[in-house]
């Protein structure tokens, strides 16, 4: 072999070590399980879209856990020792130091803010009744204010503001028969890598606090997260070994060879390695679920493997080149529908889809490279046929082989069209977020055990203000406190960054109301109190930053500034105070009918990704004949739908995403099957046999996923890739000229 | 012969001298209970606190009465204020110039709370449940029994706000002493005790 024909393999070995390295350096901090990640992004309205998103990640970064149990010293010294643990790890921060930056902002902000009673008071002339509660306060056995706070704010209007506008969860006082523990996790609680640090911090307290008698309750998204990423672990381990396996299975019955299963497997961890590289480069992040996904694509990109592996059987004298060449048309067209198939994706913006679509595609074309690169040189020589390949040759070759007579053929597409008619009275949509995975019942009761405890529930929904400038939003969002309030709703208000940090206008009537009506009795005080500094509340500190608790609330899109205001219990009565900059948000219902919207803009996808293969074999064949190529795999999406819904599964938006996949691999064997048409397709017929059977295990398997999405998805795939290779036959009706031509 | 006598009333005189004191000691050094072994039941007591802040001419004083049954501790703050705090398992409630009973804000006073809650422990002797918060040491007199127990906290935050406390004591808590940084301080001395106190069973 000469050395240019070893360059390109070469580059192609390279490759597949740069990948391998890059993967290694990045995959620790690079798996996402974070349920939202397959769900579609509002890409009409972007303020929406990054307010659910910031939403959504204030709220999952929250934990708490309840320790009860055993006495009250143990529990405790327990929660004392698992506090000390979650917070060596790094990722977890105590709602002690929140209430410390809290602290900080309200003291620098302690003559520009007023807690609303106290503006009420103010504005009525009695401001010496906070003078007078600031007195019995430096009296009281349990103050605890210093010389130091005494000289800087005797009136203690920073404690005043702290127990107006902390939210309940900072405000919960030490609980008698539980202790709490809240905080919030620095990192992404999606992160493998950050729920094994924190879970593996519990579990380790755990082994000795049990044997104490202490129980633990715990409430949080990591703890859900951590769930969903173990059941697609176990659904990867199941998907990918089983998948291995019958690869190593069928493959050895079918070449009598185990170089055959050695290959296959090679070229599915080349491409695997490839697509998995490309994904991570260009999203710096992999969701768990796309993982999942990539254990089922090991049985589509072993199909080209596959295809030039029969070859050898057709005729032993065929050199490299012609063997190549016998594949080559149908092999980049069947790599090109499918990666087009897979492109389609990228225009829905769900981030799981987006990377399925680059792993799949990128996955595809490293198999197809691959194929054509490295296959020959590890095959070395030609396969010898095996009892699998004649076995399959005689049950489904014959059938693959057939002939239909156009009336037989005519009543077949009949057939499935009433089917699909059928389809369309049997098949009942879902796109109802709630029911996509349902929550695990242990951490379902802790919630709930944790709920009563503190008294205290979110319920994901929040207030939405938006705004032509920060201070205007600011401004509207005071406006709404103000309706809420009147309304007797304020109970339902979590928390609203405005509290913290009121509008400039705000802050600068508080401080007149300060200066004119509170401060004339801070000179008696000071007397009384025998305090000669008259300088408390002069001068304006500056350089402390906006806690977190209010900054994460709010945020900038495009010119247009926002804030959310979390909402708890049943907040659905705020929708009353929608405007149009204020909007009542309820994330759940709100993804429920974008997944509608996708749904049926998928189906016109659908349509144009029909449109484009069809086009696309047009112009390979330059013949409007090669557009029957289509029609097992326009029968097969038009059936699919309506056998899933006989499964009992109902059509999804990822039910649509499936058959993009059904569009791209489902045409691969109609294409192979005009191309070598009757006795010249005897193996190659095999091979497609072979690479549906592959596909339809791995992707099946798909099936077995708790999480709707993904066995709606597997499960699609696998009807539709199999419904493909059945009908497949149709396509030489109308090609019997080239089919015995060639033949 | 006369030195014997004179040494026998010597001796009879000691002896009576001995007799005379050693009971006064011993009902001394048994009345005094080991801060371990301390568990006030019921409190009924009047208490000074005086609060210390340089650069003030004069020390905060008040003074009120503390009362505890079995699960609530009352401290009735009378001068120069009203202010009833009530301390229960349930949480902690307050009635200024004997106003309606209204439960406290814990945001605005988190730390008071704790210190509220601490001292009803220090009160009642639960060093043990103290010791998950803070660093509990005890020193015994050997003359008297009397003991002083040192309560550092453990949270180097809790520790600059609370300071450390010295609880002295015999049979009861006496008085408690708070030193904070930067020169603050506040000293509680408890009188006119009428608790009943009983040694836990070993």
């Amino acid at each position: 072999m000469s050395r240019s024909s070893l360059l390109l393999p070469g580059f192609a070995v390279l490759v597949f070590l740069m990948a391998g390295f890059y993967i290694a350096f990045h995959i620790d901090a690079a798996i996402d399980s974070d349920i939202l990640s397959l769900l579609p992004v509002d890409a009409h309205d972007r303020v929406l879209a990054d307010a659910l998103h910031q939403a959504s990640t204030i709220a999952s970064n929250r934990v708490a856990i309840a320790i009860e149990g055993a006495s009250d010293e143990q529990r405790h010294a327990g929660a004392k020792a698992l506090s000390d643990a979650l917070l060596a790890t790094g990722y977890f921060q105590s709602s002690m130091a929140d209430g410390e930056a809290v602290w900080k902002w309200l003291f620098a902000h302690r003559a520009s803010m007023l807690c609303p009673a106290d503006r009420q008071r103010l504005e009525a002339g009695r401001g010496a009744e906070i003078a007078l509660d600031a007195k019995r306060a430096w009296y009281s056995p349990f103050g605890m204010g210093g010389a130091g706070l005494m000289k800087s704010d005797p009136l203690l209007l920073t404690n005043r503001l702290l127990g107006c506008v902390l939210p309940p969860s900072l405000r919960n006082g030490p609980q008698q028969q539980a202790e709490i523990i809240s905080g919030r996790v620095n990192a992404s609680v999606y992160r493998i890598d950050v729920q094994d640090a924190l879970n593996g911090a519990i579990d380790q307290w755990r082994r000795t606090a049990v044997a104490e008698g202490l129980m633990l309750s715990r409430a949080g998204a990591l703890f859900h997260a951590t769930y969903g990423a173990s059941q697609a672990r176990s659904e990867m381990t199941i998907i990918g070994g089983v998948t291995t396996i019958a690869v190593l299975v069928f493959y050895w019955l079918m070449f009598y060879s185990l170089r055959a299963p050695l290959i296959a497997i090679a070229m599915v961890a080349y491409c695997l390695t490839i697509g998995l590289a490309m994904t991570i480069f260009i999203f710096g992040h992999i969701h768990v679920m796309s993982l999942v996904f990539g254990a089922a694509l090991i049985g589509m990109v072993v199909d080209y493997t596959t295809y030039y592996l029969v070859t050898g059987f057709e005729d032993a004298s065929k050199t490299t080149t012609q063997r190549k060449a016998h594949i080559w048309k149908p092999l980049s067209l069947g790599m090109l529908t499918s990666v087009g198939a897979f492109a389609a994706l990228l225009f829905f913006p769900v981030p799981a889809f987006q990377q399925i679509a680059i792993l799949g595609g990128a996955g595809l074309v490293a198999a197809w490279a691959a194929t054509l690169l490295l296959t020959p040189l590890l095959e070395h020589k030609p396969m010898r046929l095996g009892p699998g390949a004649v076995a399959i040759e005689k049950v489904a070759g014959g059938y693959l082989a057939q002939r239909l007579a156009r009336n037989h053929a005519s009543i077949l597409v009949l057939i499935c069209l009433f089917i699909s008619g059928l389809g369309l009275f049997l098949t009942r949509s879902m796109d109802d977020v709630r029911k996509f995975q349902a929550p695990p019942a242990e951490l379902a009761k802790e919630e709930a055990r944790i709920m009563t405890l503190t008294g205290f529930a979110t319920s994901g929904s929040f207030m939405l203000v938006r705004d032509t400038s920060k201070e205007r939003a600011a401004m509207s969002e005071e406006y709404l406190l103000k309706q809420i309030n009147a309304s007797g709703l304020m109970s339902h208000v979590v928390f609203a960054s405005s509290l913290l940090d009121p509008s400039s206008w705000r802050q600068a009537a508080d401080a007149a109301l300060i200066t004119g009506k509170l401060m004339p009795h801070i000179h008696s005080f000071q007397e009384t109190m025998g305090i000669t500094d008259q300088e408390s509340y002069k001068g304006k500190l500056s350089g402390t930053a906006l806690p977190a608790l209010a900054n994460d609330l709010r945020g900038e899109t495009g010119g247009i500034f926002w804030s959310i205001m979390p909402l708890s219990g049943d907040a659905s009565a705020m929708a009353r105070f929608a405007t149009s900059n204020v909007a009542y948000v309820e994330p759940a219902s709100r993804y429920s009918d974008l997944m509608r919207q996708y749904r049926l803009l998928a189906i016109y996808g659908l349509i144009a990704a029909v449109a484009a293969t069809g086009l696309l074999l047009v112009m390979a064949y330059q013949n409007l004949g090669a557009l029957v190529i289509m029609l097992p795999m326009i029968l097969a999406l038009l059936m699919t739908p309506a056998l899933t819904s006989l499964m009992g599964l109902p059509f999804s938006f990822f039910s649509a995403m499936g058959l993009f996949l059904v569009v791209g691999a489902g045409v691969d064997y109609a294409i192979f099957q005009w191309e070598h048409p009757r006795a010249a397709g005897k193996w190659t017929r095999v091979g497609i046999v072979l690479a549906a059977l592959m596909t339809c295990i791995s992707v099946g398997l798909l099936g077995l996923s708790s999480v709707l999405p993904v066995r709606s998805f597997g499960v699609t795939v696998a009807i539709g890739i199999l419904l493909s290779l059945l009908l497949s036959p149709l396509v030489r009706i109308w090609n019997a000229e080239k089919g015995e031509a060639v033949g | 012969m006369g030195n014997t006598a004179h040494f026998a009333r010597k001796a009879v005189a000691l002896l009576g001298l001995v007799l005379n004191f050693l009971p006064a000691q011993l009902a001394y050094a048994q009345s005094c209970v080991p801060p371990d072994s301390m568990r006030a039941t019921q409190i009924d007591r009047h208490f000074t606190q005086k609060k210390y802040f340089p650069g003030m001419s004069a020390a905060l004083q008040s003074q009120g009465r503390i009362t505890a049954r079995e699960d609530e501790i009352v401290w009735h703050m009378m001068s120069p204020f009203d202010v009833k705090t009530i301390i229960t398992s349930q949480g902690i409630s307050q009635s200024v110039d004997n106003g309606p009973v209204q439960p406290i804000n814990t945001g605005s006073t988190g730390m008071g709370v704790g210190m509220a809650r601490s001292m009803a422990a220090i009160m009642r002797g639960q060093w043990n449940d103290l010791k998950s918060f803070f660093d509990v040491s005890a020193i015994t007199s050997p003359q008297d029994g009397a003991w002083v127990v040192t309560l550092k906290p453990m949270d180097h935050r809790l520790q600059s706000v609370m300071g450390t406390i010295s609880v002295k004591g015999c049979v009861d808590v006496d008085g408690v002493t708070i030193e904070r940084s930067k020169g603050d301080y506040e000293i509680i001395t408890f009188d006119e005790i009428r608790s009943s106190t009983q040694a836990k069973t070993p």
